[in-house]
C-alpha cells in the first residue's frame, strides 16, 4: 500500500547531529557544539523509482542513506515508510523492518568476511531472520545470486571473498541485499570502486532489479554522471541540506542552485572537443559545526546577494517537481 | 628525438605463484612539451609503466626487457645513483597518496626548500621565493608556505605535492591518477591547473588514469593497456573520433556521458585476465565479440594503421565493421563459454 499521493517514501523534517567534544573547559563555558550532518531536510521516493543523492564529502548524503534503512538513528523527523513511520522504530518491528530495506556498500572488499564463503555470507541474513528450511535457504541464495547475474549460482556459492574479482564481489552484496525480498535498497557509491567496464554492468543490473522486481532505490554518489544515468530524480546536498531537487533530465540541461551547476560543470566529458562551461565557485565545503549566516553555501558561492547572508533560503518549486533553495536562482536570475 | 621513447619494455613481478608479467611489449614515444595519457582498468599494467620509468619498482618487481630511453640514455641501465640524480630534477612523480606524504612535522614551505636544495646549490632564501612563486603558479596563497601538512586542505595539499614535483623544472612529469581521493570540484580545479602548467613550463607528462574523459580533456596522446599489454595508441582526437581495438570501443560504450544522458550503457561482458593465467593469444580475446580462432591462439601485433594510430588486433581493417557493430548491445552480450576467473585487483 502507498500513500494517497504515490508516495512510497517520505521523509520530513530529518536532522542528524553530532555533538562535538571539545576541550573541557569548552564543555563549562558554553553549551554543546554540534556538526549537523543532516539539517532539517524533506525528500519522498515514489514506489519503483531511484532517487539519486549527490554532493561532495561532508554533505550528509551517506548519513542519510544509513538512516534510511536505520543503520544510523535520525536526531528528529519522520521517515514514513508505506504509511507507518520507522523513524523510531525498536526492537521486533526495527528487525521486520530491516527485512524490507537493505543496504548496498561502496567497499564490496570490506563487507564480507574473510572466512565465509559468498553462501555464508549470504545466508546469514536469512538465518538472523529464521526464513526457510536448509534446503530452501540453499534455492533462495541461489535465486539471489542468479539475480545478481552471477550464473551459474553453483560456481559461486563456496567461493571465498578473496577469490572473486571486484565487480563479482560488488554483485555478492547485491545477492545478499537481494536475498530478503526488499522493497528498498539504499545504494551507497556502489560501483565507485570498481573498473570503467564493470561498472555499466552493475549500473545496469540495478536498473533491471528496479523493473524487474519494483524495487525503490535511493543512490548515493559524488559522481553526477552516474546519478544522472540511473536515477528518475536526484538531490543535491550541501552541508547537510538540500539545496536542489527534481527529474535527472531536467537537472542535467538546466539546474538552477550555483552549487549543482557546479558539480554539473566539474564532471569531465569523453570528448576531446568539448568545451565545458565551469561555474566558478571558490574553495572547498567548509565544516559544518560553524554554519555561516544565511545561506550555508554563500561563501563559496559568486553571485551571492545581500539576502544571502540574511535569510537562509527554502526549497521552492519553480517548475512541477524541480525545487531549489536559492534567493538568487531561479527567482532572480536574468 | 622523442624525449621518452619506450621500446618493447616488459616488467616481471617474482610472486609465491611463479613469475607475473604486468607489462610486456610496450612501446610509446613522447615527444617534448606533449602530454599522453596512459588509460586502463586495474592490473592492466599503467602503475607498473610508471614505476619502470622512474625505477621505482618495488623488491620483487624488474625490468625484465626493452628499453627506456630518456633524453638518449636508458633508464633500465642506470645506476640507482645516477638514477636518484635524474628523479626529481628531470622525472617527477604525482601520486593519488602523494598528499600523505608530506612530512608532518616541517612546514610545507620548508620541505619543497630542502627538495631544491638537496639538487641545487641556491641559496634558502632564492629557494624560499622559487616556493613562493611555485605555490602562486598552483593558486596557493604563498603564505601557507608556513603552514604544517595538516593545516592544509586536502585539495590544497595536492596541490602543494604538484608544486613540489614542479620546483626543479623537470621535463618530465608523471601523474598517477592524481586527483582521484579528491571531491569532484577541486578535482576539476587541479586537472585544469595539471594542463595550464604543464603548458606553461614546457614539460612533458604522462597522465595514468581509468577515466577517459580525465584523459580526453587533458592529453594530446592516448595509450590504451589491457592485461599488460598496450591495445591501441593514438593521438587522443583520433582515439576518440575513430577508436580501432574493440577493448577501446567496448570502453567507450561503457563510460556515462553527460553530453549523451539518453543512450544506455553498454558493459563489457567478462573479467579482466588473471595476470598468473594469461589467454596465448589476444588478452583482450575471451571477452571481444569479434574473436575468431586466431585471436585465441596468436598474440597480435601493434599495426599502424595511421601514422600515429596503431592497434593491437588481427583485424586492423575491420575496425570500421567493428565501430559500427560494438554500438548494438546485442554484440556485447555474454557468451556463455565464459566463466574464467578475474583477478582480485
Amino acid at each position: 500500500m502507498t500513500t494517497a499521493n504515490g508516495r512510497f517514501i517520505e521523509v520530513k523534517g530529518l536532522k542528524k547531529y553530532f555533538p562535538v567534544h571539545r576541550g573541557f573547559l569548552d564543555s563549562l563555558r558554553s553549551q554543546s557544539k554540534y556538526v549537523k550532518a543532516i539539517d532539517d531536510i524533506d525528500f519522498f521516493i515514489k514506489r519503483g523509482e531511484i532517487l539519486g543523492l549527490a554532493g561532495e564529502s561532508g554533505s550528509g548524503k551517506t548519513t542519510t542513506g544509513e538512516i534510511m534503512v536505520r543503520l544510523q538513528d535520525p536526531t528528529a523527523g519522520d521517515i514514513f515508510f508505506d504509511t507507518i513511520n520507522v523513524a523510531d522504530l525498536q526492537g521486533r518491528q526495527l528487525k521486520e523492518f530491516r527485512l524490507r530495506a537493505q543496504m548496498i556498500f561502496q567497499d564490496p572488499y570490506e563487507t564480507f568476511s574473510p572466512r565465509l564463503t559468498v553462501f555464508g555470507s549470504i545466508v546469514e541474513s536469512l538465518k538472523v531472520h529464521r526464513i526457510g528450511t536448509s534446503a530452501e535457504k540453499v534455492d533462495r541464495v541461489k535465486e539471489a545470486l542468479t539475480r545478481a547475474e552471477l550464473r551459474p549460482a553453483e560456481n559461486f556459492l563456496y567461493r571465498y571473498p578473496h577469490e572473486l574479482s571486484g565487480g563479482q564481489r560488488q554483485r555478492v552484496a547485491i545477492a545478499r541485499a537481494m536475498v530478503v525480498d526488499p522493497q528498498f535498497i539504499v545504494a551507497d557509491e556502489p560501483v565507485s570502486m570498481l573498473d570503467v567496464s564493470i561498472r555499466a554492468g552493475v549500473l545496469n543490473l540495478l536498473k533491471r532489479l528496479r523493473s524487474d522486481f519494483g524495487l525503490t532505490m535511493l543512490y548515493v554518489s559524488h559522481d553526477l554522471s552516474t546519478v544522472t544515468y540511473l536515477c528518475d530524480r536526484q538531490a543535491t546536498m550541501y552541508l547537510g541540506k538540500i539545496v536542489e531537487v527534481g527529474p535527472s533530465k531536467v537537472m542535467v540541461k538546466g539546474a538552477h542552485h550555483p552549487y549543482t551547476k557546479a558539480l554539473f560543470s566539474a564532471v569531465p566529458l569523453p570528448n576531446p572537443d568539448a568545451h565545458r562551461e565551469r561555474t566558478p565557485i571558490e574553495g572547498e565545503i567548509t565544516g559544518n559545526i560553524d554554519l555561516p549566516r544565511g545561506c550555508r553555501f554563500n561563501p563559496r558561492c559568486p553571485y551571492a546577494i545581500d539576502i544571502c547572508f540574511q535569510e537562509e533560503p527554502d526549497l521552492v518549486e519553480s517548475e512541477p517537481g524541480h525545487a531549489t533553495a536559492c534567493h538568487v536562482f531561479p527567482a532572480r536570475a536574468d | 628525438m622523442a624525449l621518452l621513447d619506450v621500446h618493447d619494455v616488459e616488467v616481471t613481478y617474482r610472486t609465491k605463484e611463479g613469475p607475473l608479467k604486468a607489462a610486456e611489449y610496450v612501446s610509446f614515444q613522447l615527444k617534448k612539451g606533449d602530454s599522453l595519457g596512459l588509460i586502463g582498468e586495474s592490473g592492466c599494467g599503467k602503475s607498473t609503466m610508471a614505476k619502470a620509468i622512474l625505477r621505482l619498482l618495488p623488491d620483487n618487481g624488474q625490468i625484465s626487457g626493452g628499453e627506456i630511453l630518456f633524453q638518449e640514455q636508458d633508464l633500465a641501465k642506470l645506476s640507482p645513483k645516477e638514477m636518484r640524480k635524474l628523479r626529481w630534477k628531470e622525472l617527477s612523480l604525482v601520486t593519488q597518496s602523494a598528499m600523505n606524504s608530506l612530512n608532518p612535522v616541517y612546514t610545507v614551505g620548508a620541505q619543497i626548500v630542502e627538495a631544491i636544495r638537496t639538487h641545487e646549490a641556491v641559496s634558502k632564501r632564492r629557494a624560499w621565493e622559487r616556493a613562493e612563486n611555485l605555490f602562486r603558479l598552483v593558486n596557493i596563497e604563498p603564505s601557507h608556505l608556513t603552514n604544517h601538512p595538516h593545516e592544509l586542505s586536502g585539495g590544497m595539499k595536492q596541490r602543494a605535492i604538484i608544486a613540489m614535483a614542479l620546483c626543479l623544472n623537470p621535463s618530465l612529469v608523471i601523474a598517477d591518477e592524481p586527483t582521484t581521493a579528491l571531491d569532484v570540484i577541486v578535482q576539476d580545479r587541479i586537472l585544469q591547473q595539471i594542463v595550464r602548467i604543464q603548458k606553461e613550463i614546457s614539460s612533458s607528462l604522462i597522465y595514468i588514469s581509468h577515466d577517459i574523459s580525465v584523459i580526453a580533456e587533458t592529453c594530446d596522446y592516448v595509450v590504451v593497456m589491457y592485461g599488460g599489454h598496450v591495445m591501441e595508441t593514438a593521438p587522443v582526437r583520433e582515439f576518440f573520433r575513430h577508436p580501432s581495438h574493440p577493448y577501446s570501443l567496448g570502453m567507450q560504450n561503457a563510460f556515462p556521458n553527460l553530453e549523451d544522458v539518453d543512450s544506455e550503457l553498454i558493459s563489457i561482458p567478462g573479467y579482466p585476465p588473471d595476470l598468473l593465467n594469461l589467454p596465448p593469444g589476444c588478452r583482450f580475446s575471451p571477452r571481444c565479440p569479434f574473436a575468431d580462432s586466431v585471436c585465441q591462439e596468436e598474440r597480435p601485433e601493434l599495426h599502424f594503421i595511421g601514422t600515429q594510430h596503431g592497434t593491437r588486433c588481427h583485424f586492423p581493417d575491420r575496425a570500421e565493421a567493428f565501430r559500427a557493430q560494438a554500438k548494438l548491445p546485442e554484440t556485447w552480450t555474454e557468451r556463455p563459454a565464459q566463466g574464467q576467473r578475474g583477478v582480485g585487483a
